[in-house]
């Protein structure tokens, strides 16, 4: 018995870790935390990071169509859910109807196809014997007589060439990169510097997107991308042009960046003018400027994408906002965003990459199970899950697990709900460019907070050609579900079956999903007291994986400021060396 | 000649147990060196290193596992979009053999489609106490088309010929590297972007 007790924890020791001291412990390689591992051991501090998953990045990941399926399968039975969680899921798989219509569809036209062939074969057979006939008549047309022959014979081999046997929907599902929280990076927004700036850029592929959209009144607006493109807009009145184009132009003299000092306190001056004008107020500011309804809708949603709030956001942070859009037009494409090639869960990774060269170390499916303190409160190490006690000054994770882990502190956090819906189409939406990103302002299909709709190729193999994929995403609150929220939007847009489609001309769903999605997030003061506090080394970071702007600015001011408490001065992800530059052998 | 010179860029990822001597074989292919006593973790991004054909270069850009191999935690961004890879083990160990083939595997599976695998038997020059026969590697690497050789980075046998054979099976269609769409980021000229936006611009 006690000999089987001592092979039983030696087989255990053989899963421990190597080491069993480091300065930080993380759990969870959600964005935050991965961008945070990489930092801090970029800035040589020894790191160990876990992951109670068997994949990288949490609900930040992305995934083929049956790793999709199988989460949102999963989570309709967890019972009293900790976030980030998924709640209210609905699937629908209509693709293996869709594919039997289109089986039976294809032996219709063959048999036609052959039908036709046949009508064809005797005819010629026909044909042939009224020629014999007349070469009898006429023998200088024998030559004509064995050319025909010849393409007869061509005729008869071409039904041999097989055609591409068609993928159903599941099988092309491996090669699906589905986010759960789709996220936009603007192309001279915070992220992209960073990934540019620290190197993780390298690991990294992207697509511009090629056009975003408003939709209002029924009607698809294009957001144009140039001052040509205005112009040669056709959807909006030439008064309307001109509001667009003052507004922009207004924006432009407050933030343009200048050298010159004198310009420089004119632009403060001219801000701090409108500031107290509009009460610091940048709805006020729009409103000042005695837009049409549609232009107004096109600058607040469609160009400052400040989607949650917006009556409260301030003059400065929506200026900021609307002079991000336009600063990242035309910088890799003609739409202000990239998006990573193969889904945004590959930014997690990168960052995890990014940690590992700098020595971090990676157990996944491996949590905490316990957290240990000295009589004043302060963190002396953590035991995972395998038993294996490690020694540490710092533990990091979201705010659920810290809460489990750590009940002698409190942590207090808001929570936040999302509605989400992901369809995959048989095509993209009629008159618009393949990669698109559309919003629709509150109250266009009874929605009360604005929708944001990202339409992407669904297969990231160049070679193969994909279904249209489509993310809607929107702020929910109260009880409301996913479906509730979005469900005239999708209508709006899609057809649910081949009838429907074939009369609109919409899109047909072959594969949808509606689900709600729930995080805990810090407030901002609570942000600061949790870095600025010691906590004895228990710091907590938001779930967040979409935040209340497009991109991912709030979680990397949330990753530094944690960054900036536990390494005061140094760095934040400092440029990794050329590989060229690197001196070989000397660091033993 | 120089003027149908063309250069092809792949990515190649390395992958193979612990300790087997993967980060060895890339140092002595780019630096031309060996370290006894290398350490597990490399501080760099990539290596990069080129290799001369008749009328082709081929630029290699080689990804180390950097350790995150140890507990079976690569992640699948790793292998994303390589065109070639080392599935590397030693000769000296079953274990790393078995531990290599299951890498083939997860390379058919999840890699690129054509993808093309190189496996290699490290450390050819302690091959007094080999356990893995060369037949049997053979035999396996040509049941599954991969090319094999059994190479030593300590003396450097076999190391750059390795390299030399992938990039001759490698296609070298203009079409290998940038799929549709698909771009780097990287920095941007300031002032040049300015220029374009419609704000900045008159």
């Amino acid at each position: 018995m006690e000999e089987e007790q001592r092979l039983n924890i030696k087989k255990e020791k053989e899963t421990w870790i190597d080491v069993d001291q480091f300065d930080v412990v993380l759990l969870g390689t959600n964005f935050i935390e991965s961008i945070l591992a990489g930092a801090l051991a970029r800035a040589g501090k020894s790191v160990l990071h876990l992951d109670k998953n068997s994949f990288y990045g949490g609900f930040d990941s992305s995934f083929t169509l049956s790793q999709l399926a199988t989460l949102l399968e999963e989570s309709k039975d967890v019972k009293d859910p900790i976030p980030p969680y998924l709640s209210n899921v609905i699937v629908t798989d209509n693709s293996k109807i869709f594919e039997e219509e289109e089986r039976l569809e294809q032996e219709r036209k063959d048999k036609e196809e052959q039908e036709e062939q046949e009508r064809k074969r005797l005819e010629q057979e026909k044909e042939k014997q009224t020629e014999q006939q007349d070469t009898k008549d006429d023998e200088t047309k024998g030559g004509e007589g064995e050319e025909s022959k010849g393409e007869e014979q061509q005729q008869e081999q071409t039904p041999i060439v097989k055609k591409p046997i068609k993928k159903t929907l599941h099988e092309l599902g491996r090669f699906f990169s589905i986010d759960l929280a789709p996220t936009l990076l603007y192309s001279r927004g915070s992220m992209v510097n960073l990934l540019i700036s620290s190197s993780a850029s390298k690991y990294l592929e992207f697509k511009s997107l090629d056009q975003n959209y408003l939709y209002a009144k029924n009607t698809l607006y294009n957001i144009p991308s140039t001052k040509g493109s205005i112009f040669k807009d056709s959807t909006f009145s030439l008064r309307e042009k001109r509001l667009i184009m003052k507004f922009i132009e207004t924006i432009r003299e407050l933030t343009q960046p200048t050298e010159n000092e004198q310009d420089k306190q004119e632009q403060e001056k001219k801000l701090e003018e409108l500031n107290s004008k509009h009460d610091g107020n940048f709805l006020k500011l729009v409103k000042s400027f005695g837009m049409t309804e549609l232009v107004e809708s096109f600058v607040l949603y469609g160009l400052s994408l400040i989607h949650e709030n917006l009556e409260s956001i301030s003059l400065k942070q929506g200026v900021e906002s609307v002079q991000l859009y336009v600063s990242s037009l035309l910088v890799y494409g003609t739409s202000p965003f990239l998006v990573p090639y193969y889904g945004c869960g590959d930014i997690p990774q990168a960052f995890c990459r990014l940690c590992a060269v700098y020595g971090g170390t990676y157990v996944l499916q491996r949590s905490v199970e316990s957290l240990s303190f000295d009589e004043n409160n302060i963190l002396q190490g953590i035991k995972c899950t395998e038993g294996q006690p490690i020694k540490t000054k710092y533990f990091i994770a979201s705010p659920a697990y810290v809460k489990t882990l750590d009940t002698q502190n409190t942590y207090p956090t808001i929570t936040k709900r999302y509605s989400r819906f992901i369809g995959i189409t048989n095509k993209k939406l009629n008159n618009t460019l393949e990669q698109s990103f559309i919003t629709l302002p509150p109250n266009t299909c009874s929605n009360k907070n604005v929708i944001n709709i990202l339409q992407l190729d669904s297969i990231c193999v160049p070679y193969l050609k994909g279904k249209t994929l489509y993310h809607f995403t929107t702020l929910s609150e109260g009880e409301s579900t996913a479906e509730e929220d979005l469900k005239s939007s999708v209508d709006n847009f899609f057809a649910n079956n081949t009838q429907e489609a074939t009369s609109t001309d919409k899109p047909r769903l072959e594969w949808s999903s509606y689900f709600n999605f729930t995080f805990e997030t810090l407030t901002n003061d609570i942000k600061e007291k949790n870095v600025l506090n010691k906590d004895g080394g228990v710091l907590v970071c938001s779930d967040s994986p979409i935040g209340s702007t497009i991109d991912y600015a709030s979680q990397l001011e949330e990753a530094k400021k944690l960054f900036e408490y536990i390494c005061p001065n140094e760095i934040f992800l400092e440029k990794v060396p050329e590989p060229e530059d690197i001196v070989w052998g000397e660091a033993q | 000649m120089n003027n149908n010179n063309k250069i092809f860029q792949f990515k190649l990822v390395l992958l193979g147990e612990a300790a087997v001597g993967k980060s060895s074989l890339v140092l002595r292919f780019v630096r031309g060196h060996f370290l006894d006593y290398q350490e597990s973790t490399i501080g760099a991004a990539f290596l990069a290193q080129t290799v001369c054909l008749n009328d082709t270069t081929v630029k290699f850009e080689i990804w180390d596992t950097a350790g995150q191999e140890r507990y079976h935690t690569l992640a699948p961004m790793y292998y994303r979009g390589a065109q070639a890879a080392i599935v590397v083990y030693d000769i000296r160990s079953e274990d790393s053999f078995e531990r290599a083939i299951k890498w083939v595997k997860e390379l058919q599976r999840q890699g690129s489609p054509n993808i093309v695998i190189a496996l290699a038997g490290n450390k050819l020059d302690l091959a007094a106490k080999r356990k893995v026969e060369t037949a049997e590697a053979q035999q396996y690497a040509e049941e599954n088309g991969l090319l094999f050789m059994e190479t030593s980075a300590k003396t450097a046998q076999n190391v750059n010929e390795l390299f030399v054979e992938i990039a001759k099976k490698l296609p070298k269609t203009p079409t290998t590297r940038p799929g549709s769409g698909r771009l780097p980021i990287t920095p941007i000229d300031n002032n040049a972007a300015k220029k374009k936006t419609c704000c900045n611009g008159n």
